[in-house]
């Protein structure tokens, strides 16, 4: 295992993080109006010092389009921030990481938002910690001696936050979001009772294996686990949505949404690599 | 001193008013006896619903009749959430409540419950209500305003869930109560800004989290599925949808509400794949016509549609006018606007605007208007009882594509309706060329092709109107089917014919072709219909010593056939040796066999039998076999006996009964078993037959006329058909007297007539000695005519049971309680058949003359009857069916009471006459396809006391007793007053208006062609004279009104013009 795979496995999964949220803004949008468009929050301040009532801003055609536009430019810069991780190397990267550093702080804002969007859980938030922290991973392997103990270590953490906090919402500490169960009823073909079993169990083993990646005798399967579930469920966006008589369509709603997802099980991926391919070389020099 | 009364009046105010606000209503049960009052209790204990019918104000809470305490209370987002459900309310009532608590009484406040019946419902449905006050509120004051039966809420009430905002939603919603106190129902959904149990602790619906349910209106009107988009959508919610749908499916209208659309109209919301996967097609095949979306907080209407993957599809649906679902929506009740730019190719109209959606619902339409609400404070307010109209200054959207989105009930599939054309000969001499027309009685979605097929095998296709087909036939029995097909590929029956050509021996069977055709019947006379085999007799204990019923459908062979062989066929199930066993086999005594039923008339014990019956011993039988052992004898004397009947038709249906006889009637070893459909072998009639369809054909031509006003030289010609073997001569007959012969063609017969009225037969003779006749009557002159017509058979005079099944043979007539057999308050037909009275005669008098059986005096007074006349220029025979009862017809709205007097045994006079029935006979007489010698069917019902008094009657004799019932009556007839309307170039164009069939006749010119044109100017038809004089055009299947006709002749081209009835 040659230290540029594992730097390339990074440029690939920062590369799918940030050119699916990219297509996510561009076609879709972003939730900005989560803040924008609270009048508790915001009220006083269109009002007050924008001297417009809140009804007017709120019903604007004007003010729509220019948040439209303001996400489809943070698209195209995510796109661009998605190119710039294929393409940096330790020459370009003293340009380059603006895009990464603004594709990182886009998807933190993202984060924020989803989670006010979400009645404030927490989970909401730390779920993405793969998206946001990996492009600023990728950063520190673009160097002439990275440290890749310390990355090892950075990317198990993030590893563990997004899965404990998917955990805590397959086994229900938080309510089980519907199109989960319904992913899981539709890809594995099984009832609603039993579906909520299995992500119960998902998720006690979500937070399980996030324990176990730590502990060397064991963190090899843990990681294993976390690469084929991490796989499997950015899949599952597919084939929980699927209609196999709108292929297209299916895909065109679906498909962004597992690239971006696809890190989840290539970080610890990375990880093993990183611990029990690339780390055992370099100690037998 | 001041301050003393000061505080004196905070005190009172303080014990006037509970403390309670945040008031709603919620429907999550029966809307028109139910009603969910919720509230916050601020402080106060103890807080009770007391309600009434009668306004009784909030100062005393003692004066209601009814209280309701707390069912459940729960302390959530900052408030004391109480929830009282009233139940056993009456519909559409006004209800009157307060609420008392240990520190006072509320305000009064009342609601009115929904109706149970059909009446029209009005509903206002929207969602989204965060994020935008202003709007919201104006919204809610229009509800106030409205009027409507209950709100239909689609969720995201709140933003971010917070007791403050849940608390100012609360205090926005009691905008919708208006300033009389009244308040409206809401239906609360889930959005994706509600937590898990935002709805059930806040509208207490169904009896957990889980917000999906679903209510009825009225009768059966109008159904409102709730569903829940945040939970899964794929697992026991559609379970519990599917289940639900399909056990509702009487309901008339079907609608269905929920949060998150299937396919927003803004591009910036992910498309509701998982939606749409668990729930279009659902709706699309179980009548969900009407879905209300929200989240997006947009407008859109769309057209009805279908989902679809197939060509021309849209993101996964099509447009359907006909049964497809609309889609409305999406949200904005006081919310940021959405842009509307992710329009389908079904997109009705789109906008953004914040507004919610007012819909009517009656019984033949669902009305939905999308209301711009941020004028709500300048509407003005509907009356509480009436929410259907539209306020002054109600800003009613009117896009492009109009204000009301109007719901029709679903239409069927079209499919066109065709028949071989009545009257379309069965027996031909000759098989050369013979040509087949269709009539098309409803077009369906536009014909593009007939098929005919023969004996299964498709023959020829025409694609033209007028649809026909031409072939030669070598002689022998042929089914000819035809198949039209539509524009929209909607498909005919098959309509069929059978045809017989020449002289010919055929041999064929008939096979038991549903399980219901081959039966057991007990020896306690019920029906067994599922037995896979036939027991040969006796049926285990239980059943007992059996009777087998065989119904063979189709047995084509025609009448008048000479029959050589017939037999059953069976399949031996099992061993059988026993040398004992013996049957007697019967056939029924009937030209069309019904079908077995398990009631004493249609069993087999009920049935009646040609006299004769057939012994069968049959050898042993091994296990397996088809053999001639396990044939009936020769059947051919029971067949025959029925193919002889006037009227039996090939095609028809025969039945069979099989009886133990010898030791079979006693001994359980004398049998055997036969495989039975829904077993191994169906059994079969296999039949031989020769007929000779040789015979001369000959009528008298359509367009004869049939009054003159001389009689002095009328000529009449028949046209011949089919010469047979050739025709020798034809006999013309006047009154039944021979009164020509004519030997070579064309044959005519003239004479001269004094006014009268005149049957003439004509009979072709052909050189084999095989005959055919053709009859008409003709009227001539001026003149009176008194005649009687009588019963001529037992099934024409018959009693209909009170439970609609018909009794043929008795020998009296009730009139009308007849306790035997519990007939009870029964009704009688009579059909008086070859009714001799012309078209256009004027009946002076007509009554019924019955003979008293028994004495009926002053015991059975107030006897009372209505009789009336069936709506028909021709009635088809009773019948124990519901088409053919007396319950099935339809009467002329008219009736002619009668009231008799006492009646003595065995009289035959004035008192046992109907009172003059002159005016119902009339109004069949004038129907525009009255022939002399049709038939017409009196009903006599009772009426008053004779409906329920059962001594009020009176007992007649019948056709089977001793006197059959006649009708009496006299006309009139002028010649001159039945003319018809000649043109001046010598075409008539008769009857006009017409009902039906519309006759063209050319006298003169040459007529090649007919186009017919509606009144929009559309040529709809093209009737081809093919060199004929004269044209039946059958305009039954037309719509109603002005049609023109163009005529192309050798003179020229004409325009008339004609009514259709």
């Amino acid at each position: 295992m040659s230290r540029s795979k594992i730097v390339n496995l990074l440029k690939v999964a920062t590369f799918l993080i940030f050119i699916g949220r990219a297509y996510q803004y561009i076609i879709y949008g972003a939730p900005f109006r989560a803040l924008l468009w609270d009048e508790g929050l915001l009220q006083p301040i269109v009002e007050g010092f924008f001297n417009t009532s809140w009804n007017e801003y709120a019903t604007s055609k004007k003010v729509d389009v220019c948040i439209e536009n303001a996400t489809l430019i943070n698209g195209v810069f995510l796109a661009i921030a998605a190119f710039s991780a294929l393409l940096i190397n330790q020459k370009n990267k003293k340009y380059l990481k603006y895009f990464i550093y603004f594709g990182s702080f886009s998807l933190l804002i993202l984060s924020a938002l989803l989670m006010k969007d979400k009645f404030f859980h927490n989970a909401q938030f730390f779920e993405h910690a793969i998206q946001v922290v990996t492009p600023l991973v990728l950063l520190l392997v673009i160097d002439k001696k990275p440290d890749f103990l310390q990355i090892s270590k950075v990317l198990k953490i993030i590893v563990a936050i997004t899965f404990i906090s998917h955990g805590l919402y397959a086994l229900g500490y938080y309510p089980i979001p519907g199109n989960f169960v319904d992913m899981t009823i539709l890809s594995l073909g099984i009832s609603e009772d039993n579906a909520k079993i299995f992500l119960y169990v998902a998720g006690i083993l979500d937070i399980i294996l996030s324990i176990l990646i730590f502990i060397p005798r064991v963190s090899k399967y843990a990681l294993w686990y976390a690469f084929m579930w991490g796989t499997a469920t950015a899949l599952a966006r597919i084939t929980g949505y699927f209609n196999s008589d709108l292929i297209a369509m299916s895909l065109e709603s679906s498909l962004y949404k597992t690239i971006y997802r696809i890190p989840h099980g290539l970080i610890p991926l990375v990880i093993y690599f990183i611990d029990f391919k690339f780390l055992p070389q370099k100690r037998n020099y | 001193m001041k301050k003393v009364y000061l505080l004196i009046a905070l005190f009172i105010c303080i014990i006037s008013y509970a403390n309670n606000d945040k008031y709603r209503l919620i429907l999550n049960s029966d809307p028109a006896t139910t009603m969910m009052i919720a509230w916050n209790q601020i402080s106060g204990s103890n807080p009770t619903v007391y309600y009434d019918t009668v306004d009784h104000g909030n100062s005393d809470h003692t004066q209601y009749s009814f209280s309701k305490t707390v069912d459940r209370s729960t302390t959530y987002k900052g408030m004391e959430n109480q929830f009282a459900n009233l139940t056993g309310l009456t519909p559409d009532t006004n209800y009157y409540f307060i609420i008392n608590d240990s520190q006072g009484n509320s305000q009064r406040f009342w609601f009115r419950t929904a109706p149970s019946d059909l009446s029209r419902l009005s509903f206002i449905a929207g969602g989204d209500s965060r994020n935008n006050r202003t709007p919201r509120q104006a919204a809610n004051l229009l509800v106030s305003k409205l009027k409507a039966h209950a709100v239909i809420f689609g969720g995201d009430m709140t933003s971010g869930s917070t007791d403050t905002e849940w608390q100012n939603w609360m205090d926005d919603w009691q905008l919708t109560t208006a300033s009389n106190g009244r308040m409206f129902p809401i239906i609360p959904a889930r959005g994706n800004h509600e937590n898990t149990n935002n709805i059930y602790n806040l509208f207490n619906t169904t009896s957990n989290s889980d917000a999906y349910y679903a209510l009825t209106f009225g009768n059966d009107l109008f159904r409102i599925y709730t569903l829940n988009s945040e939970i899964s959508v794929s697992g026991n919610q559609l379970t519990w949808l599917e289940n639900d749908i399909v056990a509702n499916s009487s309901v008339l209208w079907k609608s269905a509400q929920y949060h998150k659309p299937m396919r927003p109209h803004y591009s910036g919301k992910s498309e509701g794949i998982d939606r749409y996967n668990a729930w279009a097609q659902l709706f699309y095949d179980n009548g969900v016509r009407l879905v209300m979306e929200s989240d997006t907080h947009t407008v859109k209407t769309t057209w009805p549609v279908e989902p679809s993957s197939g060509v021309g599809n849209d993101q996964g649906f099509i447009r359907n006018d006909l049964n497809g679902t609309t889609y409305v929506g999406e949200g904005c009740w006081g919310a940021p606007t959405r842009a509307a730019d992710d329009g389908k190719d079904w997109t009705r109209n789109m906008g953004q605007f914040n507004q919610f959606k007012l819909i009517f619902v009656s019984e033949t339409e669902i009305e939905v208007r999308t209301i711009n609400v941020d004028n709500a404070a300048s509407v003005g307010e509907n009356s509480d009882n009436d929410p259907f109209t539209l306020p002054s200054n109600l800003n009613v959207w009117s896009p492009s594509n109009g204000d009301v989105v109007t719901i029709l009930p679903a239409s069927l599939p079209t499919k066109p309706v065709i028949e071989f054309v009545a009257g379309t000969r069965t027996n031909y001499s000759n098989g050369t060329n013979l040509t087949f027309n269709i009539d098309v009685l409803d077009a369906g979605d536009g014909v593009t092709k007939v098929d005919f097929y023969i004996d299964g095998a498709l023959t020829s296709t025409d694609i033209l109107s007028p649809y026909s087909f031409t072939n030669s036939f070598a002689d022998g029995n042929y089914v000819i089917e035809a198949i039209a097909t539509d524009n929209s590929g909607g498909v005919s029956l098959t309509s069929q014919i059978i045809i017989n050509i020449g002289d010919y021996t055929s041999n064929k069977f008939a096979t038991i072709i549903t399980g219901n055709d081959d039966i057991e019947e007990r020896q306690d006379q019920s029906v067994y219909f599922d037995s896979s085999d036939l027991e040969l007799i006796y049926d285990g204990s239980t059943n007992g010593y059996q009777k087998i019923g065989l119904r063979f459908q189709n047995v084509n062979i025609p009448q008048g056939a000479t029959i050589s062989n017939a037999y059953i066929q069976f399949m031996a199930d099992g061993d059988w040796g026993n040398a004992d066993a013996e049957y007697n086999i019967y056939i029924e005594n009937t030209n069309n066999a019904e079908t077995f039923e398990n009631n004493s008339s249609s069993n087999l014990t009920g049935r009646d039998y040609v006299g004769s019956t057939i012994n069968w011993a049959p050898p042993s039988w091994t296990d397996d076999d088809i053999t001639s052992n396990q044939q009936t004898p020769d059947l051919t004397s029971l067949l025959q006996n029925i193919v002889n009947l006037n009227t039996w038709q090939q095609g028809n249906n025969t039945v069979f009964k099989i009886e133990a006889a010898g030791a079979s009637q006693t001994d359980i070893n004398a049998k055997r078993r036969a495989e039975s459909f829904e077993g191994n072998y169906a059994p079969r009639l296999y039949y031989s037959y020769s007929f000779n369809a040789i015979a001369p054909v000959i009528e008298f031509n359509s367009n004869t006329e049939i009054s003159y006003i001389d009689g002095s030289n009328i000529t009449l010609d028949v046209d011949v058909l089919d010469s047979g073997a050739g025709i020798t001569k034809v006999d013309f007959y006047v009154n039944g007297t021979l009164s020509s012969s004519d030997t070579s063609a064309p044959y005519s017969f003239t004479n001269a007539y004094s006014d009268g009225s005149y049957l003439i037969e004509a009979i072709a003779t052909d050189s084999n000695g095989v005959t055919g006749n053709t009859l008409i009557y003709i009227s001539v002159g001026s003149f009176i005519v008194n005649d009687t017509n009588i019963i001529i058979e037992g099934k024409d005079d018959i009693e209909e049971l009170e439970n609609k099944s018909v009794y043929f043979d008795s020998s009296d007539l009730e009139l009308i309680y007849d306790s035997q057999n519990g007939n009870g308050f029964q009704k009688i037909g009579l059909r008086f058949q070859n009714l001799n009275i012309p078209p256009g005669a004027t009946i002076s008098n007509a009554y019924i003359q019955f003979m008293a059986d028994g004495d009926w005096d002053a015991t059975n007074s107030g006897a009372k009857y209505e009789i009336f006349i069936e709506n028909s220029d021709n009635t088809m025979p009773f019948g124990n069916n519901p088409v053919a009862n007396l319950s099935g017809r339809s009467y002329i709205g008219a009736s002619v009471i009668w009231s008799p007097q006492e009646w003595n045994d065995d009289d035959i006079a004035g008192d046992q006459q109907t009172p003059n029935l002159s005016v119902l006979l009339q109004d069949i007489i004038d129907l525009n396809n009255w022939k002399q010698g049709n038939s017409t069917v009196f009903k006599i019902e009772g009426a008053n006391a004779s409906l329920t008094n059962v001594n009020a009657k009176r007992r007649a004799e019948s056709f089977e007793g001793n006197y059959a019932p006649r009708l009496y009556y006299t006309y009139s007839y002028n010649a001159v007053l039945n003319t018809d309307d000649v043109l001046s170039v010598g075409i008539s164009i008769y009857p006009n208006p017409t009902k039906n069939i519309l006759n063209i006749v050319s006298y003169q010119d040459k007529i090649f062609t007919v186009d017919v044109y509606d009144v929009r100017g559309r040529n709809i038809r093209v009737l081809n004279f093919n060199e004929q004089d004269s044209y039946q055009f059958n305009m039954t299947s037309l719509d109603s009104g002005l049609y023109f006709l163009k005529f192309y002749t050798e003179r020229g081209i004409f325009i008339e013009h004609i009514i259709k009835n």
